[in-house]
C-alpha cells in the first residue's frame, strides 16, 4: 500500500507547484494551458462516465459542456456573477437538457444513440447560434468573472488551483461512484443488459441518471471554460468538439478513473505543441489519434497500467 | 411574384436535395454492406470538389474536371478503404466513428496542404445564362444541369442496384455478409469497388456544387472546415447590409505594444482564442500557440447552416431580374459585382 501512495502524492504535489514551477523555468504562459487541460479533464471525465461506465457512445456531449458555458456566460452578462446562482443555473440547465436528451435517446441503441445524441447536439449548436441577443454566431464576449470567494479567476494560477479542486472532487466523485452499488449495477447494465433486467435492476432509469450526471458535470467545465477564456461561441458545442472529447477519452482509456484526465492532457499537449511548429497540425494529430484507434485499444491509462504490474 | 418564387425555391430544394442524395448514396452503401460509420465521407466531397477545381483550372474545361475529379476520387476512395478504413470492419462502432474522425482532421489539413485553402471554381461560360422556363419564371441553366445530373445518377444508380449482376452482389452482401461470402462472392473487392463508386458520386457532388458555393482566393478570417469555408465567405458578399467583419477585431483591441512585441503572457485570457484564430492573418506578429481542439473559441466554424442559407438566400434575396444575372458571375453579388 504504501508505495502506491507516494507516486500518487508526488503527483499532486507536482500539480500544486505547477504553475510556481512554471513561471520560475520562465512558461508562465503555460499556466493557462494547465488550466484548459484541467477543464478538458473534468469534460471528458464525465463522458468517459457515460461512454465507459454507461457503455453510452454519446455523440453530443459537447452540448452540456457548451450549455453550462452559455448558462454562466449569459448570467455574467447580465450581471449576475454570484457563484452559487452561476453554478445553480449551469447545472440546472445542463442536467435539464441532458435529462430530455437522455430520456428519448437512451430508447435506442448501437449506432441509432450515436447518430441520435449527435443530432440533439447540432440542435443545440444551432440553438446557440440563433441566440442574437447573446452573439449569436459571434460568440459572446464576458468582462467579469463568476465571483468565487473573492477569488480573481481571471489569475491564471488561480483559476488553474479552481480548476483543479473541482476535477479533484469530479475524480473523488467517479471513483466513489465506480464503487457504489449502483456503479456497479451501471457497469453491469452495460455489460450484459437483459441479464441486469433480469437481476430487477431499471436500466433504462440507471443510465438516464447517469447521463444527466454527466451532462450537469460537462455544464459545470464549461462554466469554468467560460470563467476562463471570458468567451462562450458556439463553436464550443459544435460536433467536432464532440469528437475531441470522445478522443481524449479513448486516447486516455475508456472506464477508468484517469483515462479523461490523461486523454485530455496528453492530447491538449500534443496539439499545442504541434501548432508551435506548424500550421497543419490538425494532420498530424489525425494520424496520432487513427494510430491510438488502430493499435492502441486501451487507452492510455491501459498501457500505463501495464507498465505500472511490470 | 410569390408563386414564381416558390417555384424557384422548390427548384433550388430540388436541386440541393439531389446533391446530397448523391452523398448519401455512397455512405448508406458503405454502411449497408459493411455496418461501418464513415464520418469522413463528406470529406471525400471535399477532396472531389478541389481535384474538380484544380483541373478545371489545369485544363480549362469543366467536363475534364468534372471527370477527372470523379476519377481521382474513386481511386482516391479506393485507396482509402484498402489500406485505413478495412481494418476497422471488425471493430466497434465506437473505434470506427473516431478512427474516421481522425480521417476527417488529416483530409482537412492535407487538402489544405496540397491545394491551399480554396480554389476559384466557375459555371461553364455555355450554362453561365438564365433559361426562361415559364413566363416570368427563368432560371439558372447550370442549376438545371445539376438537377439533370442528379436524376440521371439517381436513375443510374437504380438500376445499377436492382438490376445489373453487381448490384445483385451489393445488395446479398447488405442483407447477409457471411452468407455472400459463403456463396463465392469476393466481399473485399467488392466493397473496394462499392466504395470507389460512392467516392466517385461524391466527387460529382461537389465539383457540380462548385460554381455554386466557391470562393475566390483571398481574405482569410479564420480558418473554419475547408469544406465549409467557402461559403462563410460567401455570405459576406451574398448580403450587402452586412458589413464585412475584420479579422481579428476582438484581437486589436486587446493588442497592446508589449503584446505585439511578442510578449504572449501579457495578453489577456480572453484573446487566447482570439490570437490563434488571427495568427495565420497576423502571421509574423503573432507565435500562434495552441491547438484549436484546445480552445473551443478556435475551432473551425461549421457551415451547413450557412450552405443553405447561400442557395437559398443568393436568389430569395435579390431582385427577381439581377437574381438570374447575377449567376455564375464572381461574387455573385446582386447584379453588383
Amino acid at each position: 500500500m504504501k508505495h502506491r501512495i507516494a507516486p500518487g502524492a508526488l503527483v499532486l504535489v507536482v500539480l500544486l507547484a505547477l504553475p510556481a514551477l512554471l513561471q520560475a523555468i520562465g512558461a508562465g504562459y503555460y499556466v493557462s494551458t494547465a488550466g484548459r487541460i484541467a477543464v478538458f479533464a473534468i469534460a471528458a471525465t464525465s463522458l468517459n462516465l457515460v461512454l465507459g461506465y454507461g457503455g453510452m457512445v454519446s455523440f453530443g456531449h459537447a452540448a452540456f459542456v457548451g450549455l453550462g458555458a452559455y448558462a454562466t456566460g449569459v448570467m455574467i452578462s447580465e450581471g449576475s456573477t454570484g457563484a452559487a446562482a452561476n453554478l445553480a443555473m449551469t447545472i440546472a440547465l445542463s442536467a435539464f437538457a441532458a435529462l430530455v436528451v437522455g430520456a428519448i435517446s437512451l430508447r435506442t441503441r448501437g449506432v441509432y444513440f450515436i447518430m441520435i445524441t449527435l443530432a440533439f447536439g447540432q440542435m443545440l449548436y444551432y440553438l446557440a447560434n440563433s441566440i442574437k441577443g447573446y452573439g449569436g454566431d459571434e460568440g459572446l464576449n464576458i468582462r467579469a468573472r463568476t465571483s468565487l470567494f473573492g477569488l480573481d479567476l481571471k489569475d491564471a494560477a488561480t483559476f488553474y488551483y479552481v480548476a483543479l479542486a473541482v476535477l479533484a472532487a469530479t475524480l473523488w466523485a467517479l471513483a466513489a461512484f465506480v464503487r457504489s452499488r449502483f456503479g456497479r449495477a451501471v457497469v453491469a447494465t452495460r455489460d450484459d443488459e437483459e441479464r441486469a433486467e433480469a437481476l430487477g435492476f431499471p436500466t433504462y432509469r440507471y443510465r438516464l441518471a447517469v447521463f444527466v450526471a454527466a451532462g450537469a458535470v460537462a455544464g459545470i467545465a464549461g462554466a469554468l471554460s467560460v470563467n476562463q477564456q471570458g468567451y462562450v461561441s458556439p463553436a464550443l458545442l459544435h460536433w467536432t468538439q464532440s469528437g475531441t472529447l470522445m478522443v481524449m477519452v479513448i486516447l486516455g482509456g475508456v472506464a477508468s478513473i484517469w483515462g479523461g484526465v490523461l486523454g485530455a492532457a496528453v492530447l491538449v499537449v500534443l496539439q499545442d505543441t504541434l501548432a508551435a511548429y506548424t500550421t497543419y497540425w490538425e494532420f498530424w494529430t489525425g494520424w496520432v489519434l487513427l494510430a491510438v484507434v488502430l493499435f492502441a485499444r486501451q487507452g492510455l491509462a491501459g498501457a500505463l497500467g501495464r507498465a505500472w504490474k511490470r | 411574384v410569390p408563386g414564381t418564387l416558390v417555384l424557384e425555391q422548390a427548384l433550388n430544394g430540388l436541386q440541393f436535395g439531389l446533391m446530397l442524395f448523391l452523398l448519401a448514396a455512397g455512405l448508406t452503401l458503405v454502411f449497408g454492406v459493411m455496418d461501418m460509420i464513415n464520418l469522413a465521407h463528406g470529406s471525400l466531397y471535399m477532396v472531389g470538389a478541389f481535384i474538380g477545381a484544380w483541373l478545371v483550372g489545369l485544363t480549362g474545361s469543366f467536363t475534364l474536371g468534372l471527370v477527372g475529379a470523379v476519377l481521382g476520387t474513386a481511386a482516391f476512395g479506393m485507396a482509402l478503404e484498402s489500406t485505413l478504413l478495412r481494418p476497422l470492419y471488425a471493430r466497434d462502432h465506437l473505434s470506427q466513428v473516431l478512427a474516421t474522425f481522425a480521417l476527417i482532421l488529416i483530409l482537412n489539413d492535407g487538402t489544405r496542404m496540397v491545394f491551399g485553402n480554396d480554389l476559384p471554381l466557375s459555371a461553364p461560360e455555355a450554362l453561365a445564362g438564365p433559361v426562361a422556363l415559364l413566363p416570368g419564371l427563368s432560371y439558372p441553366a447550370y442549376r438545371l444541369l445539376i438537377i439533370g445530373a442528379g436524376l440521371a445518377l439517381a436513375a443510374l444508380l437504380y438500376v445499377g442496384v436492382a438490376k445489373t449482376r453487381m448490384g445483385a452482389l451489393v445488395r446479398a452482401g447488405a442483407s447477409n455478409r457471411e452468407m455472400a461470402t459463403a456463396m463465392g462472392v469476393d466481399i473485399k473487392r467488392l466493397f473496394t469497388l462499392v466504395f470507389g463508386i460512392g467516392a466517385g458520386l461524391c466527387a460529382v457532388a461537389g465539383v457540380l456544387m462548385g460554381p455554386l458555393l466557391a470562393v475566390q482566393v483571398g481574405h482569410g478570417r479564420e480558418h473554419p472546415h475547408p469544406r465549409f469555408r467557402r461559403h462563410r465567405h460567401r455570405r459576406h458578399r451574398l448580403d450587402p447590409r452586412r458589413p464585412r467583419r475584420r479579422p481579428a477585431r476582438r484581437l486589436r483591441r486587446h493588442l497592446r505594444p508589449d503584446a505585439a512585441a511578442g510578449d504572449l503572457s501579457r495578453l489577456p485570457a480572453a484573446a487566447d482564442g482570439e490570437r490563434r484564430r488571427a495568427g495565420g492573418r497576423l502571421g509574423g506578429d503573432l507565435r500562434v500557440h495552441g491547438g484549436g481542439t484546445g480552445d473551443p473559441a478556435a475551432r473551425p466554424v461549421p457551415g451547413a447552416r450557412l450552405m443553405e442559407r447561400c442557395v437559398h438566400a443568393r436568389y430569395a434575396r435579390c431582385p427577381p431580374r439581377e437574381r438570374a444575372a447575377s449567376f455564375g458571375r464572381p461574387g455573385g453579388r446582386c447584379g453588383r459585382a
